[in-house]
């Protein structure tokens, strides 16, 4: 036991060649005061910095109350807003440098010889516990109303960006076993989009966040979620172009291209429809159909100019046909786009993400009352 | 490894590129002067580079076709150098501290300053780097340019095909060299093309390829992984959980070797002339190495240059280069060449005054000819083909989808009012259509509110109540408590009571509860200041013809309806006034009122008419054949807004169309 403590100590010197001491000591009530008073980017630009995200999660849990209390009976719902977005703001700033830890347990072996091998073990890491917090901080209130909802598709896209579907729904790696990474703490489990639906059970983005998280793992749950949100005229299109994707995955190429066609008849989103065609074109070139794949591709740059992911592709394919000319332009295009477009593609999976702007610019909007 | 400098140059085609690219619309290409090619070649005897060779020294050919080399020079080319930097994170994920930006940025800029210290002031550079998007830290520029980076995104997934496919896809000029040098961990994980695409155009293209393998960073990654797996139990990513695939170029180890994305990569940088770099024994090639080398062979080597006799100038062109003085020589080169053949620029679609065809329609849309268009849908003979044109296309404009959606409207307007049944039901069906094709996927923004109402405007116009409630009712779920949707709904009431139809399409006679549905719509909309004129003056006249006529008479006295800003609106007030004082036998009121809405709306018939009717009703005989005679023979300019009372806000429409516009651009 020493010795392994002894070397799971130089590895996180190995890890940490720094260790935490380079963090920024800051303290939390100062910036929720600077964030109630509007000084939103200013606060950002610090926990853009080198934060220990585990002191920012230990200060919120501590003074967050106290500061919200402090405002007073007619200011605390805005002070409880600004504290749950405070929380959000910093969930995203963190959520890339560490999110969790799913830790394999040595076997446990008997006097008799036998070994018994034991679940893996998850630890939340500040992030998510981050967005709990200010989950939960909004949930006291009996009744959900339009701000809350904000909050929650906030919560959404801080939470999809992070691109872990485990802390939407549970662990997806249920009965796979220890080395697929299946966690035996399932009490410590967050399925934060449980929290979401029991507030809004109508709106189906948090349906299709469903969908979305069990994608990778649970493909059969997916494709019904995508399935029975066809119709829906909010998520509809976007859940029809991700079955296409997830059919495209499974190298089920006809079943892909016609929920690609689909999708464009139920959504005009230039984000789904970009990504309708940008797929549709990756299935044309793996059937060889080049000139059907250089017409979808055009076809994804036209809904989104110089989005990098099409525009290579179409480009690839322009200079293979000898069409030189064309391909440096739409290389050379896509570098001068300033700023640049964000590519649906390289963001597949982080969702709502790319609604993060407006919707903090709502909840900022809603604090500055 | 490869230290053959090589150059080549289709002088002509390229400049007739940059020609083309300078000119906005070129109409047609004109070739002037002859193909000219420029290859650098360099000659090794042994590891010595052979200097002193001439034209005669050189056997040429291209497509196999023996090429007179015109000359030898041992100048070296200005370079474009492209440095390509893989900033990737390590797709597993591992529990590491994330490296800060600025020490990043720190650790380019000291690698960039090593190569540029091997640079000339006329050659020039730009560096890109890999990462989940392809990031261009600086545009091609000479090196006393290069500024400090501000920004640098690392630590995501590898576009490494794509980082190095839009390396290559640079357009050089004549007179000088492309060098493209790239470092990579080897693993692309997000890309859009692969690896046999990056060697199709590295076979393709002008520039000098050279591969530079960071073999040990990338058994790091892996290392790392493992032993944090096996000593401290993570096995798992601790951060950044979606990795779509993994494409690996070569193994880990100093002894490795090359996937089949590996040998393309490394099969279309030999085309070039360049490689890719891998462990030799247990050296790893360095990025400012391989450059050293490929730089030193420039100054050591030669550009010969010959005009392409008697082969076909467009498609690939193979090229050899022999030195035949000496057996032991060795003669590095480019394999090759492409020429594009020149295309003709797409002439711009000629927009006639009035456009009649899809095409001429969404062109002149787009240019913003909005009465154009206008005129050219009204004249439309078959507009239902066009409706279906329209469809069957799929969005002009799928960037800009509420372009589309306005456009939309602009072409359903006749089918609305259309005689035929078919034409209408196409209309509707295509508005209902975009009612939900326009919405946002969060939020019910300002575009879809005017779009709403100039889609109600238009089936108020119609008088198709029942069809239009239905989408009224749509509108207010999106807009819940809008003025003009309250009000719009209130007409729509108003209008189905107005016109009963037993019909299923009509939603069947009102029933007798029908008219306090009316008044209490009327009364909603009266609830605002935007739309509370306007809903007293038409409930006012509902309450007259429903024989409540004193009540109409409160209602149009009251301030609100006589102060109506809209000239329309105060018109219809004093001419409804009018004839509610006339109805309740007050007829002298009723002639003042009607001569009031007539200095409102001097050209307008209706409150003539009515107020020779009442002249006619108080014995005024000469008054009212006087007024008759002015009726007869006056030519208004203005619309009576009476005749567009019944179609609700319809008068409305074209204010909604233009801020539509507005919004479009």
């Amino acid at each position: 036991m020493g010795r392994r403590l002894l070397i799971v100590l130089l590895a996180l010197g190995t890890c940490f060649p720094e260790g935490r001491t380079n963090a920024r000591a800051l303290s939390v009530v100062e910036l929720l005061d600077r964030y109630a008073a509007g000084r939103f980017d200013a606060v950002v630009e610090v926990l853009s910095g080198d934060i220990d995200f585990a002191d920012v999660l230990k200060q919120v849990r501590r003074d967050g109350p106290g500061w919200i209390a402090a405002g007073g009976a007619e200011d605390r719902a805005r002070r409880t807003l600004t504290a749950a977005t405070f929380a959000l703001e910093a969930a995203r700033a963190g959520e890339w440098q560490e999110w969790k830890l799913t830790q394999r347990q040595p076997r446990v072996c008997f006097s008799d010889g036998g070994c018994l091998e034991v679940l893996n073990v998850l630890y939340w890491k500040a992030p998510p516990l981050l967005i709990e917090w200010g989950c939960d901080l909004l949930r006291r209130n009996p009744s959900p109303d339009t701000t809350e909802l904000l909050w929650q598709l906030a919560a959404l896209a801080v939470a999809q960006r992070s691109e872990d579907p485990q802390f939407l729904i549970g662990d997806t790696k249920i009965g796979l076993g220890i080395a697929a990474g299946e966690i035996g703490n399932r009490a410590d489990e967050i399925k934060h989009l449980e929290h979401a639906v029991s507030r809004f059970p109508r709106v189906t983005r948090f349906t299709l966040a469903q969908g979305i998280a069990r994608d990778r793992d649970l493909p059969e749950d997916a494709i019904r979620t995508y399935r029975a949100l066809e119709r829906d005229p909010d998520v509809g299109g976007e859940a029809t172009m991700r079955l296409g994707a997830l059919q495209l995955r499974e190298r089920k190429y006809s079943n892909a291209l016609s929920s690609f066609e689909r999708a464009e008849t139920l959504t005009r989103d230039p984000y789904v429809v970009f990504l309708a065609r940008y797929f549709r074109g990756q299935a044309l070139e793996r059937q060889n159909e080049t000139k059907d794949a250089e017409a979808a591709y055009r076809g994804a740059v036209a809904a989104i100019p110089n989005a990098q992911s099409a525009t290579v592709a179409l480009a690839a394919l322009v200079a293979r046909d000898g069409r030189r000319a064309e391909a440096h332009r739409l290389v050379r295009d896509m570098f001068a786009a300033d700023p640049p477009p964000r590519d649906p593609w390289r963001a597949f999976v982080h969702g709502d993400d790319r609604f993060w702007p407006l919707l903090i610019a709502r909840l900022r909007a809603g604090i500055s009352i | 490894m490869n230290r053959g400098a090589v150059f080549l140059i289709v002088v002509a085609t390229a400049a007739a590129l940059l020609r083309g690219q300078a000119q906005t619309q070129p109409r047609q290409v004109i070739r002037t002067g002859t193909d000219v090619v420029l290859v650098d070649v360099s000659v090794r005897d042994g590891g010595r580079a052979v200097t002193g060779l001439r034209t005669e020294d050189f056997v040429l050919t291209d497509n196999g076709v023996r090429q007179r080399v015109e000359s030898v020079e041992a100048t070296v080319v200005p370079i474009d150098l492209t440095l390509v930097l893989d900033l990737s994170g390590n797709p597993r994920g591992t529990w590491t501290k994330a490296t800060p930006k600025s020490r990043t940025i720190a650790a380019i800029e000291a690698e960039v300053a090593e190569v540029t210290k091997w640079l000339r002031p006329d050659d020039r550079i730009r560096v890109l780097a890999i990462d989940t998007r392809v990031q261009q830290l600086w545009s091609m520029r000479p090196v006393a340019s290069i500024a400090a980076v501000t920004n640098v995104e690392a630590e995501g997934m590898a576009a490494v095909f794509d980082t190095l496919a839009a390396a290559l896809l640079q357009p050089v000029e004549p007179a000088r060299r492309h060098v493209v040098i790239a470092r990579t961990k080897g693993v692309d994980t997000i890309s859009s093309v692969d690896g046999q695409a990056v060697q199709a155009i590295a076979e393709r293209s002008d520039a000098l390829f050279h591969v530079v393998a960071m073999q040990t960073a990338a058994a790091n990654d892996v290392a790392l992984c493992g032993f944090q797996c096996a000593m401290m139990g993570f096995c798992w990513p601790t951060r950044r959980y979606w990795v779509p695939f993994q494409r690996q170029l070569f193994g880990v180890g100093p002894v490795s070797q090359l996937s089949a994305d590996g040998r393309a990569i490394a099969d279309g940088a030999g085309v070039t002339g360049g490689g890719l770099h891998t462990f030799t024994g247990l050296s790893a090639p360095t990025l400012t190495g391989t450059f050293r080398k490929a730089f030193e062979d420039f100054r050591n080597g030669y550009v010969l240059r010959y005009t392409p006799q008697e082969v076909p100038r467009a498609g690939w062109h193979t090229v050899e280069v022999k030195a035949p003085r000496s057996r032991s020589f060795t003669v590095r080169s480019r394999r090759g060449y492409f020429v594009e053949e020149p295309t003709l620029a797409p002439t711009p679609v000629p927009v006639p005054e009035v456009p009649r065809t899809l095409r001429e329609l969404t062109t002149a849309y787009e240019r913003g000819a909005y009465q154009q268009v206008v005129a050219g849908v009204r004249q439309m003979n078959e507009p239902e083909r066009l409706l279906r044109d329209f469809q069957d296309a799929g969005n002009p404009w799928p960037a800009t989808p509420r372009r589309e959606a306005a456009f939309a409207l602009e072409l359903v307007e006749p089918m609305l009012f259309s005689s035929r049944p078919g034409d209408r039901d196409a209309g509707q069906e295509l508005i209902t259509r975009f009612s939900r094709l326009i919405r946002h996927p969060i939020e019910p923004e300002l575009f879809e509110g005017y779009w709403f109402f100039a889609a109600l405007t238009l089936l108020e116009g119609s008088l198709r109540p029942v069809v239009a409630e239905e989408f009224v009712n749509r509108a207010l779920d999106r807009f819940p408590g809008e003025p003009r949707f309250v009000l719009s709904r209130a007409i729509l009431t108003d209008q189905r009571w107005a016109t009963p139809s037993p019909g299923p399409k009509s939603g069947g006679m009102p029933g007798p509860g029908h008219p306090d549905s009316v008044e209490r719509r009327y009364q909603d909309a009266m609830a605002f200041p935007e739309t509370g004129a306007e809903a007293r003056i038409r409930l006012a006249w509902f309450l007259h013809r429903a024989g409540k006529s004193g009540e109409a008479l409160t209602l149009l006295q009251a301030s609100p309806t006589t102060s109506a800003t809209e000239p329309a609106l105060r018109y219809l007030s004093r001419l409804f006034l009018g004839e509610v004082l006339v109805a309740l036998d007050r007829h002298d009121d009723g002639v003042a009122a009607f001569r009031e809405a007539m200095k409102i709306i001097p050209s307008a018939q209706s409150a003539k008419v009515a107020l020779m009717h009442a002249l006619l009703a108080r014995g005024d005989r000469a008054g009212a054949e006087e007024l008759a005679e002015r009726i007869q023979s006056e030519t208004g300019a203005d619309v009576d807004p009476w005749w567009m009372y019944w179609q609700g806000q319809y008068r409305l429409h074209p204010v909604a169309m233009a801020r539509l516009r507005e919004l479009i651009q």
